[in-house]
């Protein structure tokens, strides 16, 4: 009822958004500067053959006809051959995007864990050393460039003491058998995604910390350890449970940063990875590849807002039962 | 709270007053960077080899005796002139604010050798640099040729160039004779992968430069004019943090950067929050239609990863400080914007604000004399807090190579560091100054910011 | 002027006396490959690629240009480095249409502040040979008795005065033909990140025009957007390279008034009728001697007009892991790792029983063919096909490869019969080439390679306006095969010229004949229609395709069928 409501809203506002998107993803890739046929040249290529490029790439019919064929091609799916290879941009993104997956994946994970753990156990013993670190690293997390402390990584662990790979996901040619191969895909992994561990952790630390100190000054909490309650159980129980509501939504909410902040990563350590890919279709004027990587990018972020916003009305009891309206 | 309230809280709080310490350190680097640097941070060039290390690296054992620079003048009249064979006249004359050496061959056959003697300190170079200036006067018939050559202590003579045979005059002209063109090297006998200044330099003592000019005999008289010598051997380690990959000061660019810093950071924040101030007190007071469109604004706008924009959107407007600062405002102005409306919808069933609508006062008199004085601690604390990540997103585009690079920002020197070699060369001190102040200069603000939170937001004040 | 003639001639000389000991000291097959297999590693940053070459990670690292990692590999005893002159050229184009850079004087002042030396030295620490004529020392068209623009400011500054141009305020010349002052010169480079040494040299060069009263400011772009700002000549000077051949047919390209059109590779606009005429000769010459002649004057020409300023040619710099791998060739124009370098493509063979590692500097783009355009792509391609000429490591020359001879003839073409839309140019007397093809040669999947296919890949190109391979073939009137192993190729015009642009790559007819769609076509992707495990990507080359994973490497294993194996 309400929260039926609450739901269609969200859709409603989410597809508005999606076509304001689309619409601006189209716009400033046509508008945009930068010739795509240009990187084709080579000195003994006449004018004539230039526009024979520049018809077969269908970059001759009027704007307006190109809108309607990019949104129609779009909802399908279909993002057209990339300017560079010819090869189907779906094809391209299909092929980088479980290696965005499993770097972001492997460290939005561990980055929650370990940024939990420590955040649970700073607030339990306040004052402590392991308060201070949370919060310490917590501040970090907000002051250090993440392309930064990849490249103080590589430096050190890559270049330095030579005990990581410098980059790719995997050696040349990949090794047979399913252990070594696991292991070198790990090893490769190690440094990215300790990276945007470490980073993420302070966050979640310092995140968890608060709230827990705020949980566990509430009422019910005194309740039970008036009771006589095992302090752990307290903690774990009743405390965690009541703050998980929150960190599950600030978990999806926190998802479009890191698909957008992919892109660095995936540059440094030459990751090849969505980001990557929109990063160098941008650069040389891809106009297809630029478009379906951004285009999935934002779809990645609008989902990700709408599922918060749905775990929110689902946990939220205001929004369920349907008081105020915001 | 009156400000004197604030500051004694202010001064309690530890971490507050670590954050405004380390902020009043750059901020001093800023105003002083002029007094502070010796530098022309981007233009003043080749002061050392190619990524040499700061000069206090001399400390460490290793670097005990990492070779320092050598670089003199040889002035008109320090040359020690032989005659070897006709009779030569010398003379001083001056061109253009110049002193010049004149020697004046008489008709006939002559030579004659010019030396100057110097001490080297080291006992190896990795690069020379000489300028040699010189034209020929009055030159109507016949050769006339000039060779120059270094003797190292043990004697042995290297003659790294040549002069064309001149058959007619040559306005004053300057030649480089640098250890790393091929034709030095062909001319030592190396390879194009030698190295001609390990080859000339193996030793420290007395070494000469000489020049060599000869004469024709069937040539008549002839004027060769000999201008200022220098001689160059940029040194291994240089200043306080070494310099880049053209040999420029790297302590100079850190101290600039510090402007560019606090300059962009603060800008950004202050156009986001001005802007979401603004759009907060309007959507927050009047409502409605209006409050609906400017929330799903922001809405939209918050659901674009921020990255991917900034990077198709600095292609498109081009690298300027200032298009970076209003694309970084442009997408920041959303946090501040919710947190004002919600401040502004509480403050609206306020009762001073119920009575000055009562008294007739006008929406726009209300917003800004009772909603937005009352927000503006709050305000001030999200503008602090705002900085440390508009400095982060313009490093974060500037290493990215979206930046302005006739700007020596921090972001800028860490794409160089990347771009030219630092990594292959382990040149950690260009690597880990700029990174290390982005973070400490971020740091100082979220200190300050989380301070100001804490003192001045009411509810943390009901507390 | 012969001053400075003669100094950079004996350079030029000294440096390829130094080549040729080189090429003398290694010894070559004709025959081969002597590697069952090649790994092409895709790496595509400088840091890692050093790293790698190390770690033994990869045993061959081409075209190096960073002076640390240059030096770093040259003090290593297990790597060799090779250095070769190279068909190279990096440039300063000045915009001919605007002013002030209409003006000669201009363009000879700023000539006279571009400090070649000591940007070649600072930037690169020597590894660039400096360049004033307009075509490389490498290529045997080169002409030193060029007009030459030494470093001297001074000058730079006394040519202005006296042509007029007055110092004004903020100093800022002024202009004679308006009495205002001069227009600002934007300079366009790519930016720092792409290209960062042209950026620097940008920045260099506008600080010196700056300093002698020339208002110059450089501006930094994105690679596609300069070119499209350069394909409407929105500019009034840029900086650039061209990656060129031995034949100086480009000259015509950059500097004939008819390619001054919008997208024509004319971009300085450069219009003069005697510079035409000399070029048309160049274009069309009948033989090596009038081409000669003619890219001698043009040269000079040229280095009086200056649409360009040249600077430097770079040369190929390679090393090798001397405990890996063997055999590699030098050769003038291409360096010793150049897919163009057949003979180290033949000769380069393992040292331990570990496969050939050969790091590829950026990703392959496509394997088709048709439509191939990066020099990456071609690194791979290249060492699928053949070349009907072979050319002389040593001297150059045209020598038989899959073809055993050739006769060139002329013939009168019918103008009636030409659709003049195709046909612009058609001489009375037209040239006319005959090919002798081997009969051992044969396709990766062991069909025949015969006249047949010669024919087909020409009118394949030809009838799907395919532009790589069909710029070259636009003077083709017909293509004719008496037999099995002969090939008539007609063209519509006389050019010495002609021989060269027919070394193509070769399609195999039954493959190709059912591609309706070339474009798109991924021939590295479909599997053989009848011989099993093998791809569509077949030709006559001593190497084909064994596996290609995007972004990583690409795997390459010898042609069991190559007709010059042992």
């Amino acid at each position: 009822m309400h929260f039926i409501r609450y739901i269609l809203k969200r859709l409603v506002y989410a597809a508005i958004i999606l076509f304001f998107i689309l619409s601006f993803n189209f716009l400033i890739f046509r508008v945009m500067p930068g010739n795509p046929v240009g990187t084709l040249q080579s000195p003994n290529m006449t004018p004539e053959m230039k526009q024979l490029v520049a018809e077969q790439y269908g970059l001759d019919k009027p704007l307006k006809d190109q809108y309607f064929i990019y949104i129609k091609n779009l909802l399908k799916f279909e993002f057209g051959y990339s300017f560079q290879t010819r090869r189907p941009v779906k094809d391209e993104i299909l092929e980088r995007l479980p290696n965005t997956l499993l770097l972001l994946g492997t460290s939005t994970l561990l980055s929650m864990i370990l940024g939990i753990l420590m955040g649970i156990f700073a607030a339990a013993r306040r004052g402590s050393v392991a308060e201070h670190l949370t919060i310490g690293s917590g501040l970090l997390a907000y002051s250090v460039p993440t392309f930064f402390l990849q490249l103080l990584l590589l430096l050190a662990f890559a270049f330095f003491w030579p005990i990581f790979p410098i980059r790719g996901t995997m050696s040349i040619p990949p090794p047979t058998g399913f252990f070594p191969l696991l292991v070198d895909r790990l090893h490769h992994l190690a440094l990215p995604a300790l990276s945007l561990t470490i980073i993420g952790a302070g966050s979640w630390a310092l995140y968890t910390r608060n709230a827990m100190s705020d949980a566990l000054c509430q009422d019910y909490i005194l309740t039970a350890k008036a009771k006589g309650l095992a302090p752990r159980r307290i903690l774990y129980h009743h405390a965690f449970r009541s703050i998980l509501p929150p960190i599950v939504t600030l978990f999806f909410l926190s998802l479009p940063g890191i698909i957008g902040g992919a892109v660095v990563t995936e540059s440094i350590f030459s990751w090849p990875g969505v980001g990557r890919y929109l990063l160098s279709a941008t650069l040389e004027a891809n106009y297809p590849a630029a478009q379906g990587a951004f285009y999935l990018i934002a779809l990645a972020t609008l989902i990700s807002n709408l599922v918060a916003d749905l775990a929110y009305g689902l946990v939220d009891p205001r929004i369920r039962v349907g008081q105020g309206g915001h | 709270m009156t400000f004197r309230s604030f500051a004694k809280q202010y001064r309690q709080s530890r971490p507050g007053m670590v954050g405004l310490g380390i902020l009043l350190f750059f901020v001093v680097i800023a105003i002083f960077a002029p007094l502070l640097t010796s530098y022309d941070p981007l233009k003043d060039m080749n002061l050392a080899n190619r990524m040499a290390m700061p000069a206090w690296f001399r400390i460490f054992p290793k670097y005990r005796d990492a070779l320092q620079g050598t670089a003199f003048h040889i002035t008109a009249d320090e040359w020690d002139v032989k005659t070897i064979e006709g009779e030569i006249e010398t003379a001083f004359s001056e061109q253009e604010g110049d002193d010049y050496l004149q020697l004046n061959f008489p008709e006939g056959a002559g030579k004659v050798l010019l030396t100057h003697t110097f001490g080297y300190p080291s006992d190896t170079a990795t690069v020379f640099e000489i300028g040699l200036i010189y034209g020929i006067s009055q030159l109507d018939s016949g050769n006339a040729a000039l060779s120059f050559s270094i003797v190292d202590p043990n004697g042995k003579t290297y003659s790294p160039w040549k002069s064309q045979n001149h058959r007619s005059t040559m306005e004053v002209r300057k030649f480089s004779i640098d250890s790393r063109d091929m034709r030095v090297k062909t001319a030592l006998g190396l390879g194009p992968f030698g190295d001609a200044a390990k080859t000339v330099f193996t030793s420290s003592g007395e070494y000469s430069l000489n020049i060599l000019m000869e004469k024709t005999p069937e040539s008549g008289p002839v004027t060769i004019d000999l201008g200022k010598m220098t001689f160059v051997v940029p040194g291994e380690v240089h200043g306080v943090l070494g310099v880049d990959h053209l040999g420029c000061d790297l302590w100079s660019q850190l101290a600039y950067g510090t402007r560019f810093a606090l300059l962009i950071g603060l800008s950004a924040a202050f156009i986001a929050v001005v802007v979401g101030t603004t759009i907060g007190i309007i959507s927050g007071y009047v409502g409605g239609f209006i409050d609906e469109i400017l929330m799903r604004l922001a809405d939209i706008m918050l659901s674009v990863p921020l990255l991917p924009i900034l990077i198709i959107l600095a292609a498109f407007f081009g690298k300027s400080i200032w298009n970076t600062v209003i694309l970084i405002a442009v997408f920041a102005w959303m946090g501040t914007a919710r947190m004002v409306r919600s401040q502004t919808l509480s403050l609206r069933e306020q009762t001073f604000v119920e009575a000055a609508r009562a008294a007739g006062a006008s929406q726009t008199y209300i917003m800004w004399h009772h909603i937005m004085p009352n927000v503006l601690p709050l305000v001030f604390a999200s503008l602090v807090l705002l900085i440390p990540s508009a400095i982060l997103f313009e490093s974060t585009l500037s290493f990215l190579g979206f930046g302005d690079p006739s700007t020596p920002t921090w972001g800028n020197m860490l794409q160089n560091a990347q771009n030219f070699g630092a990594f292959t060369r382990l040149a950690w001190w260009w690597i880990l100054p700029p990174g290390l102040a982005i973070t400490l200069l971020a740091m100082a603000f979220v200190l300050i910011g989380n301070t100001l939170n804490e003192i001045l937001d009411p509810r943390h004040q009901e507390r | 002027m012969r001053k400075l003639q003669v100094l950079l001639l004996t350079a030029v000389a000294v440096l390829v006396l130094l080549a040729v000991p080189a090429l003398a000291a290694v010894e070559y097959s004709t025959k081969g490959p002597n590697a069952d297999e090649i790994y092409f590693i895709i790496i595509t940053e400088d840091e890692a690629r050093l790293r790698a070459l190390q770690l033994g990670e990869i045993h061959i690292y081409p075209g190096l240009t960073t002076p640390e990692t240059i030096d770093t590999i040259y003090a290593d005893l297990n790597m060799d480095i090779t250095f070769d002159l190279g068909f190279h050229m990096f440039y300063t184009a000045l915009n001919m249409r605007k002013k002030p850079l209409d003006d000669k004087v201009v363009r000879q002042a700023l000539a006279h502040v571009v400090a070649r030396d000591r940007i070649i030295n600072t930037l690169f620490a020597g590894y660039m040979l400096p360049l004033e004529s307009f075509v490389p020392q490498s290529s045997p068209f080169h002409h030193d008795d060029v007009k030459h623009y030494e470093y001297s400011p001074r000058k730079a500054a006394a040519m202005l005065d006296a042509a007029g141009y007055t110092m004004g305020p903020g100093g800022i010349r002024i202009d004679p033909a308006t009495n205002k002052p001069m227009e600002e010169i934007e300079f366009l480079t790519p930016t720092f990140e792409i290209a960062p040494s042209s950026a620097q040299i940008g920045q260099l060069i506008c600080d010196e025009a700056r300093a002698i009263g020339i208002p110059a400011k450089h501006v930094p772009l994105d690679f596609n957007i300069m070119l499209d700002r350069l394909d409407i000549f929105d500019f009034d000077a840029y900086c650039l390279a061209w990656g060129l051949d031995r034949d100086p047919t480009f000259l015509y390209h950059f500097f004939h008034s008819s390619m001054d059109v919008k997208s024509g590779n004319n971009t300085p606009g450069i219009r003069d009728p005697e510079l035409d005429q000399l070029l048309d000769t160049l274009y069309y010459a009948a033989t090596y001697d009038e081409a000669m002649e003619a890219s001698k004057e043009a040269q000079e020409m040229l280095s009086d007009l200056l649409p360009y300023i040249t600077l430097y040619s770079r040369p190929y710099i390679d090393a090798f892991r001397t405990d890996k791998v063997k055999g590699y060739v030098p050769m003038l124009g291409y360096g010793a790792a150049n897919y163009s370098n057949n003979w180290t493509t033949l000769n380069i063979a393992p040292v331990t029983d570990q496969p050939i590692r050969w790091l590829l500097p950026e990703d392959v783009k496509t394997l088709n063919p048709t439509v191939a355009n990066s020099a990456y792509d071609w690194e791979i391609l290249g060492r699928t096909t053949d070349s009907l000429m072979a050319v002389d490591p040593e001297t150059m020359e045209d020598i038989p490869w899959v073809a055993t001879g050739w006769e060139i003839e002329t013939w009168k073409p019918n103008r009636a019969e030409l659709d003049p839309e195709c046909f612009a140019n058609v001489d009375d007397e037209a040239t006319k080439i005959t090919f002798h093809l081997r009969d051992d040669v044969k396709f990766n999947d062991g069909m025949p390679f015969t006249a047949k296919d010669v024919k087909f890949s020409i009118d394949y190109y030809i009838k799907h306006k395919l532009q790589e391979q069909y710029q070259y073939l636009v003077d083709v009137v017909k293509v004719e095969t008496p037999d099995d192993y002969t090939v008539v190729v007609y063209m519509s015009t006389l050019s010495y010229w002609h021989l060269g642009n027919l070394n193509r790559y070769w399609l195999p007819e039954h493959i190709w004949k059912n591609v309706e769609d070339p474009e798109h076509f991924q021939p590295w992707l479909e599997p053989h229609p009848t011989v099993e495990g093998l791809t569509q990507l077949v030709g006559i080359g001593p190497f084909m395709l064994e596996s290609f994973e995007p972004g990583q490497y690409i795997h390459m294993v010898r042609n069991p069928y190559y007709w010059a194996a042992q």
